[in-house]
């Protein structure tokens, strides 16, 4: 077949020009293909398994949505909710994820559908050990992947639902498919050229199995802002648990009690706030507020005026001082002095 | 231009809003907010809030613009924090949408059948699911 070919070409030098031409496209159609390809954490995991994880895992009762044309991102988030507690289906989730023009869901929107349902959403750090361990602690992952080429890219949404270190492979449920398998190397390949993005949706109560304090708070955060203080009260216990002297997590605690009009509990949050962060001004704002609201008008001008010690400068505490010397008809703080 | 138009008149609303000191509510009158908390108290929350306030607005028609119903378009506003809505605002053309699989390939030329083809082989994609790669 080559001799035929050759024979074609008059002059050998053509032959060896287009066959220079024809190597040199080759070789920019494999690096095109290739760049920047290797799967770098799956092999270091594979050669240094971290003790903490399990060889192999699989979370049972995940369960199954087949998507329709382009609702992968409703299918995954339904799969996620429903393991968690909240069951919803792919069309439910749909009008609140799917774009019509853009054929496809947002990540960023995916992280806040949760939070609707009063779940907590929690986006991992881009790494492989990460995710694997949350599999083995028994949670599903929710995953963002190219599974085509960085040149022509094929956005998708799926499930992690186990992996096993011996095979190297991991198991997703994935478009049509249920408990889909594949090589650990290629799952690597069409995570990371979607910037290795993955999320957890947990009930309130259940903290990520490999937490970050500052995520976890940002996250929780997110709850009180979507209106979800019940849901962002249990996250913030559950933090506290962990991490008895965080302010955020004790602040926040009370401030989601306080929104749920809870004012004893939010009261005795703030409370601990002072004892744990004498210095904290605001743990002695929100105090005297909650203070003010129950009627004990000492108590409240004793916090408010810690607060102001403490900073002078906040409007806020002085909005607050101006409401409670109001209320009281006194000249605030004449009578103590 | 119609676009163009009807960008000015959001943004005229919304500065007629804005100038009739109607306010978004805002964390409870004189409570330290958590968000608040984390972010130091800082001294441009005033201007952050009004820069907010315009993006969602932003997103909302955005949203719209690429076949999301009115009512919906607003609710996922409305599901979205300050800093996932300045994320997203002037930006939903540009950002992966993940839709995948079915008929996305349809349109694909030969060519890129075949790379694709190779490259499930290989491992390296995941595009079809009858391909089982070699190890």
């Amino acid at each position: 077949m080559f001799s035929r070919l050759f024979t074609r070409f008059d002059k050998p030098a053509a032959w060896q020009r287009a066959q220079a031409c024809g190597r040199l496209m080759m070789g920019a159609c494999l690096m095109l293909m290739l760049g920047a390809c290797a799967a770098g954490q799956s092999q270091a995991l594979l050669q240094h398994r971290p003790a903490s994880l399990p060889v192999a895992a699989h979370v049972d009762h995940v369960p199954f949505f087949a998507q329709s044309e382009f609702q992968c991102g409703p299918a995954a988030q339904a799969m996620m909710l429903s393991w968690a507690g909240k069951p919803l289906s792919p069309e439910q989730l749909s009008p609140g994820l799917f774009i019509p023009d853009k054929n496809g869901s947002l990540q960023i929107e995916m992280l806040a559908m949760p939070l609707r349902y009063g779940m907590l959403a929690y986006p991992l750090a881009p790494k492989l050990a990460d995710l694997l361990g949350e599999v083995g602690a028994g949670h599903p992952v929710l995953v963002f992947q190219n599974l085509a080429l960085s040149w022509y890219p094929q956005w998708h949404y799926a499930v992690v639902i186990g992996y096993d270190l011996h095979d190297r492979t991991i198991t997703l449920h994935s478009g049509q498919e249920a408990e889909h398998r594949i090589p650990l190397s290629t799952f690597e390949h069409t995570w990371a050229r979607a910037g290795y993005w993955a999320m957890l949706s947990l009930p309130p109560d259940t903290l990520p199995a490999r937490v970050d304090e500052a995520r976890l708070m940002q996250a929780a955060v997110s709850l009180e802002q979507a209106s979800q203080p019940q849901a962002a009260a249990m996250v913030y216990q559950a933090a506290l648990q962990r991490w008895p002297l965080s302010l955020t997590a004790r602040m926040g605690r009370g401030n989601s009690y306080y929104s749920l009009g809870q004012l004893d509990k939010a009261g005795q949050a703030f409370y601990q706030a002072t004892i744990d962060h004498p210095d904290a001004a605001a743990a002695y704002n929100n105090l005297a507020q909650v203070y003010f609201e129950q009627g004990r008008k000492d108590d409240a001008r004793d916090a408010i005026r810690q607060a102001m010690h403490l900073d002078g400068e906040s409007q806020l505490y002085r909005n607050t001082q101006d409401a409670i010397r109001n209320a009281t008809g006194n000249g605030y703080g004449v009578n103590h002095e | 231009m119609k676009k163009f138009l009807s960008r000015i008149c959001v943004s005229l609303m919304i500065m007629s809003i804005v100038g009739l000191n109607i306010h978004m509510p805002l964390a409870q009158a004189s409570m330290v907010g958590t968000a608040q908390l984390m972010a130091q108290q800082s001294s441009e929350q005033g201007r952050e809030n009004i820069v907010a306030f315009l993006d969602r607005a932003e997103v909302q028609q955005q949203l719209q613009e690429h076949g999301v119903a009115l009512q919906d378009a607003r609710d996922r506003v409305a599901g979205l924090s300050d800093a996932e809505v300045q994320m997203l605002s002037g930006k939903i053309d540009q950002l992966p949408a993940g839709g995948s699989a079915v008929g996305v390939l349809v349109g694909a030329a030969v060519f890129i059948f075949v790379v694709l083809l190779i490259t499930d082989i290989v491992g390296l994609t995941d595009v079809f699911p009858f391909v089982h790669p070699v190890r």
